[in-house]
C-alpha cells in the first residue's frame, strides 16, 4: 500500500514540525498540558456545563423532573402506599367496576382492585431500571464500536459502518420481537434486547467525531511520543468525546424509555402482573371507554419523564455547544 | 441523474441483501426447532427428524444460505408454522394497510413540522414562535401509542368522528396517521427552524430583500427551499423509527397490517412470519430512503450526483 505509507510519512514530517513548534518531544509521553492541569480545567468545565444548564427554566425544570424520577425509582416501594400486587376487596365496587381517586387509593384502583398509585410508582421503577441499563449498555457498544471504526478506519471502518446501516434498515422493536419469541420475556431479556438494538445511532456519531478529533496534532504527537493505539484512543481520543455521548445518551433515554413502554404494550415487555408504565396503559386500554383514567394516567406520567429528560438533554446540549 | 439513481438503487440492494441475511442469522442463531413447532410438542421424535430431514435442515449451511436466497428472489418466503398459509401471501395481504398508514403519516409529518416552523421562523421570539416550540416539545415528549389511545377516546367515542379501530370505514386512516404525524413532527419543526433562520442569514437573503422582494417571498421562494435539506436528511434517518411506531400503532387501532401481523406471529412463535415482516419492513424503509435521496438532490442542485453514492 504505497499511498497508506505515503500518507503515514506525510504525517510524521507534519508532526516533527510541529512538535518542534511546540516542544512537545522534550518531554516525552506527556502531551501539551499537565496532568493537573487537564483535571483542575475539567472540573471547571463541569461545573460551567452545570451553570449553563440551570441557567434558563427549561433546564431548572429538566433537572429536577429528572430528580424526581431517580427518587421514585429509587424509592418506589417505600413510597407506594399499598403494594402494588394486592387485590383489595374494598378496590372495586359492588358491579365490579373499578373506585375512583379517594383519600385510601389517591389514584383509584385497577381493573383488579389494585391500587393504581403504588402500581405507578413501582411500574415507574420497573420502567426506568431497565431503561438505565439498556442506555448504559447500548453506549458502551456505540462508543466501542464507533471509536474503534472512527480510529482505525479502512476496512474495519467499513464493515462496521455497513452493519449499522444494516442494523438501522429494521426497526428495532422488530429485532426486540425476536428475542421475545425464543424467551419469555424478563426484565433481564429486555435490557439485552435494547442495549443490542439502540446502540447504531450513537457508533455513527462517534465515529464522526472520532475521524475529526484523530486528525489533530495532539493524537498524533501521542502516537510519535509511543503511545500504542489502544493508548492513543482511550487517554487521548476518547475524552474529546465524552461530551457528545453524555447529550446524546441523555437525548436517547427518553427515546429508550418510550420503547421500554412500547414493547410492554405490544406484550413483549415486562410481563404482568409485574407493572410498568407500558403494561398500565395496556392493561388501561382494555378499559379506555369505561374508566380512561387507567390508561391515561400512566401515559401523562411517561409523558412527563420524557419531557425532563429531553429537557435536561436540550439544556446539556446546548450549554456545550455554547463551550464550543 | 439517472447513473446517480441507478447508484442508489444498487447500494439499496446492498443494504436489503444485509437485512435478509441478518435475518437468516438470526433464524440459525436462534433455539427454535422447525421441525419440532412443525410437528407439535408431543410428536415422536422420529417424526421430528423426517420433517427436520424433508426441510433440508440437516444439509450444510452455505447451501441452506444459497436455497435460502433462490426461494426469497422467487417471492417464496415460507409457509406460516401457525395457519399454513404461505407468508408471502399473509405480507400481501396486509402490506397495503401498512403502506397507506405510513405514507399519510410521513407526509402528515412533514407538513405539520415544516409550517410549525415556518411560522416560527417567520418572526423570532414572536407568539407564533412560541407556540411552535410549544407544540413541537409537545409532540416530542407524548408517546406516541398512548397519543393513539387519546385520541380514540377524544374522537371516537366522546365525539364519534371516526371509527373506534378497525379498518371497516374509509376514515379509518386519519386518527392514526395524526398520531404518527403529530408526534414526529416535533423533531421536523426544530430542525426546520434552526435551518430557516441560517438561511435567512446567508448573503442572498440579502440579496433578495435587497431586490424589493417581500419577507414572505424570501422566506417561502427563497430560503424554504435551501432549508429543507437537512429535513429531508433527516426524514431519510427517521425511517425505521417512524416503521415502528407505526407497527405499534396498528396495535393501538386494530388495523391489520403488517404490526399487528408481527404481534401475532410473536405470540404463535411463528418465526417464518415475523422474518418475512422484517424482509418487507425492511424492504419499505430502503426504497424510501432511496426516494428520500432522490428528493434532495432534486431540491439541491449544488449535490454532486456523481460523487455522492
Amino acid at each position: 500500500m504505497p499511498a497508506r505509507r505515503g500518507v503515514a510519512r506525510a504525517r510524521r514530517e507534519r508532526l516533527v514540525r510541529s512538535s518542534r513548534e511546540h516542544a512537545v518531544l522534550s518531554r516525552p509521553a506527556v502531551p501539551a498540558t499537565g496532568l493537573a492541569e487537564v483535571s483542575e480545567r475539567r472540573s471547571g468545565r463541569a461545573w460551567q456545563t452545570w451553570r449553563a444548564v440551570v441557567s434558563r427554566p427549561s433546564g431548572v425544570v429538566g433537572v429536577v423532573v429528572t430528580l424526581l424520577v431517580v427518587v421514585v425509582s429509587v424509592f418506589a416501594t417505600v413510597l407506594a402506599p399499598h403494594s402494588a400486587y394486592y387485590q383489595f376487596p374494598n378496590g372495586l365496587a359492588s358491579d365490579g367496576a373499578p373506585v375512583g381517586p379517594s383519600a385510601q387509593f389517591l389514584l383509584g384502583t385497577d381493573a383488579l382492585g389494585r391500587d393504581l398509585l403504588s402500581r405507578l410508582l413501582v411500574g415507574i421503577q420497573n420502567t426506568m431500571e431497565v431503561a438505565v441499563v439498556a442506555n448504559v449498555i447500548a453506549a458502551a457498544i456505540g462508543v466501542a464500536v464507533g471509536s474503534v471504526a472512527g480510529y482505525a478506519g479502512g476496512w474495519v471502518d467499513v464493515v462496521l459502518m455497513r452493519t449499522t446501516e444494516v442494523l438501522l434498515a429494521v426497526p428495532a422493536i422488530l429485532l426486540a420481537g425476536f428475542i421475545a419469541l425464543v424467551t419469555q420475556p424478563s426484565k433481564l431479556s429486555l435490557i439485552v434486547i435494547i442495549g443490542a438494538v439502540n446502540w447504531f445511532y450513537l457508533a455513527r456519531i462517534v465515529r464522526g467525531e472520532v475521524l475529526v478529533i484523530r486528525s489533530r496534532q495532539f493524537v498524533e504527537a501521542s502516537a510519535v511520543a509511543g503511545a500504542r493505539h489502544p493508548q492513543v484512543l482511550v487517554r487521548h481520543v476518547l475524552p474529546q468525546v465524552w461530551p457528545l455521548v453524555a447529550v446524546y445518551t441523555t437525548l436517547q433515554f427518553s427515546t429508550t424509555t418510550i420503547f421500554v413502554a412500547s414493547l410492554s404494550y405490544v406484550g413483549v415487555g415486562i410481563q404482568p402482573p409485574t407493572p410498568s408504565l407500558g403494561d398500565l396503559i395496556s392493561e388501561g386500554s382494555t378499559y379506555l371507554t369505561s374508566v380512561p383514567r387507567l390508561a391515561i394516567i400512566p401515559g401523562i406520567a411517561l409523558g412527563l419523564i420524557v419531557l425532563g429528560l429531553n429537557l435536561l438533554g436540550d439544556a446539556l446540549r446546548d450549554a456545550l455547544a455554547r463551550r464550543d | 441523474m439517472l447513473r446517480f439513481v441507478v447508484r442508489r438503487f444498487l447500494g439499496g440492494v446492498g443494504v436489503l441483501w444485509g437485512v435478509v441475511t441478518l435475518v437468516f442469522i438470526i433464524g440459525f442463531v436462534i433455539p427454535i426447532n422447525p421441525a419440532r413447532v412443525i410437528a407439535g410438542r408431543n410428536a415422536p421424535l422420529s417424526v421430528v427428524r423426517s420433517i427436520y430431514r424433508q426441510l433440508g435442515l440437516d444439509r450444510p449451511l452455505p447451501v441452506q444460505y444459497g436455497e435460502y436466497l433462490w426461494h426469497l428472489v422467487h417471492g417464496d418466503l415460507g409457509v406460516s408454522y401457525a395457519t399454513n398459509q404461505p407468508v408471502s401471501q399473509a405480507l400481501m395481504q396486509r402490506l397495503p394497510y401498512t403502506l397507506e398508514l405510513v405514507s399519510l403519516s410521513v407526509l402528515g409529518e412533514l407538513v405539520i413540522g415544516v409550517g410549525l416552523a415556518v411560522i416560527a421562523a417567520r418572526k423570532q421570539g414572536s407568539l407564533g414562535d412560541g407556540v411552535a416550540s410549544v407544540v413541537a416539545m409537545t409532540g416530542l415528549t407524548v408517546p406516541t401509542f398512548w397519543f393513539g389511545l387519546v385520541l380514540l377516546y377524544a374522537f371516537a367515542y366522546k365525539f364519534a368522528f371516526f371509527p373506534l379501530g378497525g379498518v371497516a370505514s374509509a376514515s379509518w386512516v386519519v386518527l392514526p396517521a395524526f398520531s404518527l404525524a403529530f408526534t414526529g413532527a416535533g423533531f421536523y419543526t426544530r430542525i426546520g427552524r434552526s435551518s430557516i433562520l441560517d438561511e435567512l442569514n446567508e448573503d442572498y437573503v440579502r440579496t433578495a430583500r435587497a431586490k424589493g422582494a417581500t419577507n414572505r417571498r424570501v422566506l417561502i421562494r427563497h430560503a424554504l427551499r435551501n432549508a429543507l435539506r437537512p429535513v429531508v436528511t433527516m426524514a431519510g434517518l427517521d425511517f425505521a423509527t417512524l416503521m415502528g411506531g407505526v407497527l405499534v400503532t396498528e396495535q393501538v387501532f386494530g388495523i391489520p397490517g403488517l404490526g399487528t401481523l408481527s404481534w401475532t406471529a410473536i405470540l404463535q412463535n411463528d418465526l417464518p412470519m415475523l422474518e418475512g415482516v422484517v424482509i418487507v419492513v425492511g424492504a419499505v424503509i430502503v426504497v424510501m430512503t432511496i426516494l428520500t435521496d432522490v428528493l434532495y438532490a432534486l431540491l439541491d442542485p449544488r449535490v454532486n450526483l456523481e460523487a455522492t453514492g
